[in-house]
């Protein structure tokens, strides 16, 4: 099931590039002007797509096992260092209390089990109603709310 | 202290029932305890060989005295009447039921207590200096910035999931009482050029491979911590080893790549970082905070001549009080070391009598050391007997802080199920052989540290006489090190030889004593001495014999 952050079910059917037939392709795909739905390993440097952004409408990173954070480092580096405006898609092994901090991260799309419970999953997008850390996701800060207040 | 406010309260309550909710499903079998375990852990719970295992949180080693009560009454209700006191601060309970969690964490909840991030593969309590704010020489209280670093870290959504846990300690003076050389990430507060700023230190820690952590930048200052602290987490999360669990931490990756190319990575994902504007706490912010630890209504006092026949309390004088900033006042350490308890525990009776003590004396604040005492910091010199006396009558008296009984000590094999052996008995066994106070203080300042295995929780590598409990087909072992050292010039321990038996490992003290006592120069302490002599004359006296 493809999971949107605001708590709908995607019905999708995109192509999914991997990063080998990427580095392969990617002269054919470019020169045919489709943008393309490409999944990064979470082992390699997300930099090393810095300069092809503007190809992909969709980036698809992975949680090989949910222990295996670094594809939430991946995802923040795409939205607030690269500024990557389409769409983040997380996929793998995704515990229902973790698509919180991920959408914080700047994910959108989550692809959960077929059998999810899907009351479940929207309500765990918002099981926090505040946060500490500024990221892009729009949320503002406790520490921003405090000095609203003042 | 700390206050929290109507954000810290809701986040907490809002951790708390989404904790329950995971309890219910574990409960209901809906999720498997192998589904529930990451989950549990975030919240502090572990599976041990007897019960659950619950560990609260205490930031930075500070509580106040209706904290300490509730928690009193969370053991009697909860537990079985006591708590362990840890070398990161915090307090477990060993002995609590799944389905009482949530009502637990809420009565936690009602004093601004919680469990969020004790343990799992996230950033741990922020640990410092049990003196803070009330020992002279300091910059600034360490307090401050660990509070800050606190909420920055709590259910921070790029960090949850490192490859392992991680942990951090502040100290605000030059002579460091809280161990940050041999932390994941360690800082201290400085002065450069009359601006106030930190150094930074990251790959430290003990373990299976313990490490002294090497300097990542001299001078960080205020507005740039934050994101500095962001830059080393950053690149842990991604480059940490994630094959292997005993490989994970961040020691072994400024090992593996070395500390100047650590150095470089932080410095670069620093400055992308730090172009974060919101990542710069707001003054307001930072001012607010800041007045929580501003100085307590100190009275103007002129030093007291301590005139008192009773020697025993002159002893505690002498021993377990600490100078402290202000004229006319003391810092009371309470010593959770005798040789009848398992070291670090606190029955729910003693903690409401240092509750009563805290309110009355020390303008109701407690202090948690990572040495698994407790300190009241800030006492008149004139009301010291009349504490004394309180502490007396509840066995909170003894007068060995930073003396040989004073060991900080596992929980080992009687608790834990990582261990290969037992510490607590080796512990108990060492207290009670030098249970004479005098002999105490003529020994002098002797730190001694058991581990029940290599995890090393009772941080046995920076002992100045180290234990760890080894395994061998089946029978309990001790290896002695010698010369390890937490404070600013942090040093791990040199193994002295094989291993003794729990039989045996007593006398071996003993012999180590003895000839410490025999070689000493011009009333060197121990780890003077040793710093002198080496192992050699340690070894042949344990192993000539033989």
């Amino acid at each position: 099931m493809l999971l949107h952050k605001n708590g709908t079910e995607l019905k999708q059917n995109k192509k999914i590039i991997n990063w080998e037939d990427w580095q392969s392709q990617n002269e054919e795909l470019v020169v045919k002007n489709e943008k393309t739905t490409l999944e990064f390993p979470n082992d390699l440097d997300i930099h090393l797509i810095k300069d092809d952004l503007n190809y992909f409408d969709e980036i698809v990173l992975n949680f090989p096992v949910f222990r295996d954070g670094r594809a939430y480092s991946q995802a923040r580096i795409l939205r607030e260092e690269l500024g990557f405006k389409g769409i983040l898609r997380a996929v793998g092994d995704i515990l229902l209390d973790q698509i919180f901090f991920m959408r914080r991260c700047g994910f959108e799309v989550f692809d959960i089990k077929d059998n999810a419970n899907q009351e479940e999953w929207q309500n765990a997008l918002n099981d926090f109603s505040l946060s500490y850390q500024p990221t892009n996701d729009g949320m503002k800060t406790i520490w921003e709310l405090r000095t609203q207040k003042q | 202290m700390y206050r929290y406010d109507e954000f810290d309260h809701k986040i907490v309550r809002e951790r708390v029932e989404q904790f329950r909710t995971q309890v219910k499903r574990r409960l209901s079998g809906e999720i498997t305890e192998d589904q529930f375990k990451p989950l549990r852990l975030m919240n502090g719970l572990y599976l041990q060989l007897h019960a659950y295992m619950l560990r609260i949180a205490v930031p930075y080693g500070t509580l106040s005295a209706r904290q300490l009560r509730q928690l009193a009454m969370i053991t009697r209700k909860y537990d079985k009447g006591y708590g362990h006191f840890t070398t990161r601060q915090n307090i477990q309970l060993n002995w609590v039921q799944l389905k009482d969690i949530p009502d637990l964490l809420n009565d936690l909840a009602d004093v601004e207590m919680h469990c969020i991030q004790t343990s799992g593969n996230c950033i741990r309590n922020v640990t410092s200096d049990h003196y803070a704010g009330a020992a002279a020489g300091e910059v600034e209280d360490p307090r401050i910035w660990s509070e800050i670093i606190r909420q920055w870290s709590s259910f921070h959504p790029e960090f949850s999931f490192l490859p392992r846990k991680f942990k951090i300690a502040v100290t605000g003076s030059t002579g460091d009482r809280a161990a940050i050389l041999v932390h994941d990430i360690g800082i201290r507060i400085v002065e450069q050029n009359g601006k106030t700023g930190f150094a930074v230190y990251a790959g430290g820690g003990q373990g299976r491979t313990p490490m002294i952590a090497p300097l990542m930048s001299d001078f960080v200052s205020g507005d740039e911590l934050l994101p500095f602290l962001e830059a080393i987490l950053r690149v842990y999360n991604l480059h940490g080893r994630r094959d292997n669990l005993f490989k994970a931490r961040i020691k072994i990756l400024v090992h593996a790549i070395g500390a100047d190319e650590m150095k470089r990575q932080v410095n670069e994902m620093f400055e992308k970082i730090k172009k974060n504007e919101r990542l710069a706490l707001p003054k307001q912010e930072e001012a607010r905070i800041r007045s929580y630890f501003a100085d307590p209504d100190y009275q103007q006092l002129e030093d007291e001549n301590i005139d008192s026949k009773n020697e025993d309390f002159l002893r505690f004088v002498r021993v377990n009080c600490a100078a402290h900033k202000m004229l006319g006042y003391k810092i009371v350490n309470i010593s959770l070391k005798t040789k009848d308890i398992a070291p670090g525990d606190a029955s729910a009776e003693q903690m409401e009598v240092i509750a009563e003590l805290a309110e009355r004396y020390s303008f109701s604040e407690i202090r948690v050391s990572h040495e698994q005492n407790l300190t009241l910091a800030h006492v008149r010199q004139k009301d010291l007997f009349e504490i004394w006396k309180s502490l007396k009558a509840h066995n909170l008296a003894i007068a060995n802080i930073g003396l040989i009984s004073d060991q900080i000590t596992c929980p080992g094999l009687d608790y834990c199920n990582l261990a290969n052996a037992r510490a607590i008995p080796i512990a108990q066994k060492i207290s009670a052989r030098f249970e004479n106070p005098e002999m105490q203080e003529d020994i002098g300042a002797m730190k001694i540290k058991i581990s029940g295995c290599m995890n090393a929780c009772g941080h046995h590598h920076v002992g100045h006489i180290g234990i760890l409990g080894v395994d061998k087909k089946g029978t309990e072992y001790y290896q002695i090190t010698l010369g390890g050292s937490a404070d600013e010039n942090a040093a791990i321990g040199r193994l002295i030889g094989p291993a003794f038996t729990e039989e045996d490992v007593v006398d071996a003290i003993e012999n180590i004593v003895e000839t410490y006592k025999m070689h000493r120069k011009d009333g060197e302490d121990f780890l003077t001495a040793w710093r002198r002599l080496g192992n050699e004359v340690f070894k042949e006296r344990l192993y000539a014999s033989a």
